[in-house]
């Protein structure tokens, strides 16, 4: 039976440096994956990064828009 | 992954630029990007090299972006031709295919010439790519110590490590 609330297994401090990270917080996995890339893969990979990242600023802005019209 | 057909920008714009015989190494965050980086990037960094043969190739490569300069106003009259090239060195342009930073002289390693020599040749799809070393991309952000160059420092620095480790890559 799981409680209604779970909390996670380690909630100490430690529980910040989750994954393969190094002391910097850098994803040393991302670069894993990346290096076993080709070049052209690699530039592909951070377009489609790219893109994402400009859709979720375009749902902000919209989201702020609309959250300053219900203001007015 | 996106399909042959479907290219980048930055594969639309470098393989403009080889078609004219622009000589030109791709250095900032495309370079990281070509050198295994996870961080994502908007603009195109070039360094180009200022001959007077140069300037005129990437004059007609441009004609065919229809550049304007980021930052100024939209109606600011910019001509792009050899001559107007080679009275600036660092331009910042907009164009329909992203931003294009244009570099005669990248800090602190100098020009064209000083990039090139460390350079590393990468086949990027149809095009080999002159591309600055993973080491000078380290050197630049070590000597210009933004906030932001230390975040692609720390990524830099992570992927030399990850390399030395034997991962397997280019």
């Amino acid at each position: 039976m799981i409680p209604e609330n779970v909390p996670p297994p380690d909630s100490g401090p430690g529980a910040a440096y989750y994954g393969e990270q190094d002391e910097n917080g850098v994803d040393l996995s991302l670069i894993r994956e990346n290096l076993k890339l080709t070049p052209l893969e690699r530039i592909r990979r951070a377009d489609a990064a790219r893109r994402q990242t400009l859709k979720l600023l375009e749902y902000g802005r919209r989201h702020r828009e609309n959250a300053v019209r219900t203001d007015r | 992954m996106a399909a042959d057909t479907e290219k980048t920008p930055f594969e639309r714009i470098v393989e403009l630029f080889t078609a004219h015989g622009v000589e030109f190494i791709v250095i900032g965050g495309q370079a990281e990007v070509l050198h295994g980086s996870s961080r994502v990037t908007f603009d195109t960094d070039l360094c180009y090299r200022r001959t007077a043969e140069n300037l005129r190739r990437l004059a007609k490569a441009l004609s065919f972006l229809k550049p304007t300069l980021r930052g100024a106003p939209p109606d600011l009259p910019f001509r792009i031709d050899a001559e107007s090239l080679a009275l600036g060195c660092n331009f910042t342009f907009r164009t329909p295919d992203g931003d294009l930073d244009l570099l005669g002289f990248v800090e602190p390693l100098g020009t064209f010439e000083d990039v090139a020599k460390r350079s590393e040749t990468i086949r990027v799809g149809e095009v080999d790519l002159k591309v600055m070393t993973l080491d000078d991309l380290v050197r630049i952000k070590e000597h210009l110590g933004r906030p932001k160059d230390r975040d692609a420092l720390l990524q830099l620095l992570a992927i030399r490590r990850v390399r030395e480790g034997g991962s397997r890559g280019t």
